[in-house]
């Protein structure tokens, strides 16, 4: 396989779920949102370079671009309505919420600082927090006695709270 | 510390589980009492419960790993897109010339040959809503349409695998009265066969009037239909 098309499958084999999933709830639309994945990934594709750190800040990265499209193709269809008859390209794109690019930025930040925990401690706060389990579930999803669920889930989030401190000095301007 | 501290303080582990709402009521209500009368483990648990937060406000799908369910013609465009620009042989859309019946745009991802004028597709604009796949399958030959309504028209993007190497192919529009538009026409390379093709395609026939998507040999051979 030629090296830019294994870019572009390692990006969407890795990320391309996680985009999809936040395109399609930004816009409302799985088509439109297959759109602004395919002009992220080919971005990607354009700037290598933001693939050499970590998963997390590479897909803090994508994220912002995906995002940066979708606010610029609702500007860009609400500057121009009579270009285009109304249902030649009539999508319907939820309305992005106000304090969306605030919402982003903290997001951004904290999957970068996720890249700072191991796999241990970031296993532990996938499973409480981003599938919603219990201590009980998660022990036994990760085959660990549900004590050490606790403490990791005690370093993961100092690990969090460190590295935030140690890269904006406060952890204030990153909540926004 | 200054004053009684009730109890022993809790492990680390536990005032974490604490921020992150996992005790039980009884477990739990230990844990507060304890915060009460001790500033240390309350600051800690303030502390702990900041991170909580934080983490509470990712949007929990940017977790999510792996490839998106459903997304291979979303790769194949992606992949198409990215070869194009690497050719540098970027072409402009044409579409606005639908007065035309015939819009032939065929890409063949895989190695296929080319004929008429390739197109990087539905990237410039958003995706109509209304957008409708359609599968159809005839021996080892399958195809996956996803047909876009535009005005009067459609746009097409249609994954065949299965048709022999060589074979020249067009992909055709049926309306329900029985006439036809061609969408697009190529010729199957090696990876085209086994791997699939995906061709991009426009036809001058609004979307409630398509009765099927055909490929087909430039001899008539229908090789799959997919039926609406």
């Amino acid at each position: 396989m030629h090296a830019d098309e294994a870019l572009v499958h390692a990006v969407y084999q890795e990320h391309g779920r996680a985009l999809l999933a936040y395109a399609t709830r930004l816009t409302g639309d799985r088509a439109a949102a297959e759109d602004v994945v395919q002009e992220t990934i080919v971005r990607a594709w354009r700037h290598p370079e933001v693939l050499t750190n970590g998963k997390g800040s590479t897909r803090g990265w994508l994220l912002t671009v995906a995002r940066n499209i979708i606010t610029d193709r609702v500007r860009a269809r609400s500057a121009r309505p009579q270009e285009v008859p109304a249902e030649q390209d009539g999508v319907t794109v939820a309305p992005i919420e106000r304090d969306h690019a605030d919402q982003v930025v903290a997001s951004v930040t904290v999957l970068k600082a996720m890249d700072s925990l191991s796999d241990d401690h970031r296993g532990v706060l996938e499973e409480i927090y981003f599938r919603g389990r219990s201590l009980g579930e998660a022990a036994a999803a990760l085959g660990v006695p549900a004590g050490t669920v606790k403490s990791r889930s005690y370093y993961a989030l100092r690990a969090l709270r460190d590295h935030l401190s140690e890269t904006t000095g406060s952890t204030k301007g990153v909540r926004a | 510390m200054t004053g009684p501290v009730p109890g022993p303080h809790p492990e680390p582990g536990d005032l974490s589980a604490f921020a992150l709402g996992l005790l039980d009521t009884g477990q739990a209500g230990a844990i507060a009492r304890h915060l009460e009368g001790c500033a240390v483990c309350r600051r800690e648990q303030e502390e702990l419960r900041e991170m909580a937060d934080m983490l509470g406000e990712l949007p929990p799908e940017l977790l999510l790993d792996g490839p998106p369910e459903g997304g291979d013609l979303l790769l194949a465009r992606t992949v198409r897109q990215v070869r194009g620009e690497v050719g540098g042989r970027r072409r402009r859309r044409v579409l606005a010339v639908v007065a035309a019946s015939v819009i032939g745009i065929a890409a063949a991802i895989g190695g296929g040959v080319l004929i008429g004028q390739a197109s990087r597709p539905g990237v410039e604009s958003i995706q109509a809503a209304g957008t409708r796949v359609i599968d159809g399958a005839s021996g080892a030959v399958q195809m996956k349409a996803t047909v876009s309504p535009a005005a009067d028209w459609v746009r097409l993007a249609v994954t065949v695998s299965g048709v022999p190497r060589g074979e020249h192919c067009k992909l055709i529009v049926v309306r329900k009265d029985g006439t036809r538009e061609v969408a697009g026409s190529w010729t199957v390379g090696a990876r085209g066969e086994t791997g699939g093709v995906t061709v991009n395609g426009a036809a001058d026939v609004p979307i409630d009037q398509i009765a099927s998507v055909n490929v087909e040999s430039t001899g008539g051979k229908i090789y799959v239909a997919a039926v609406t």
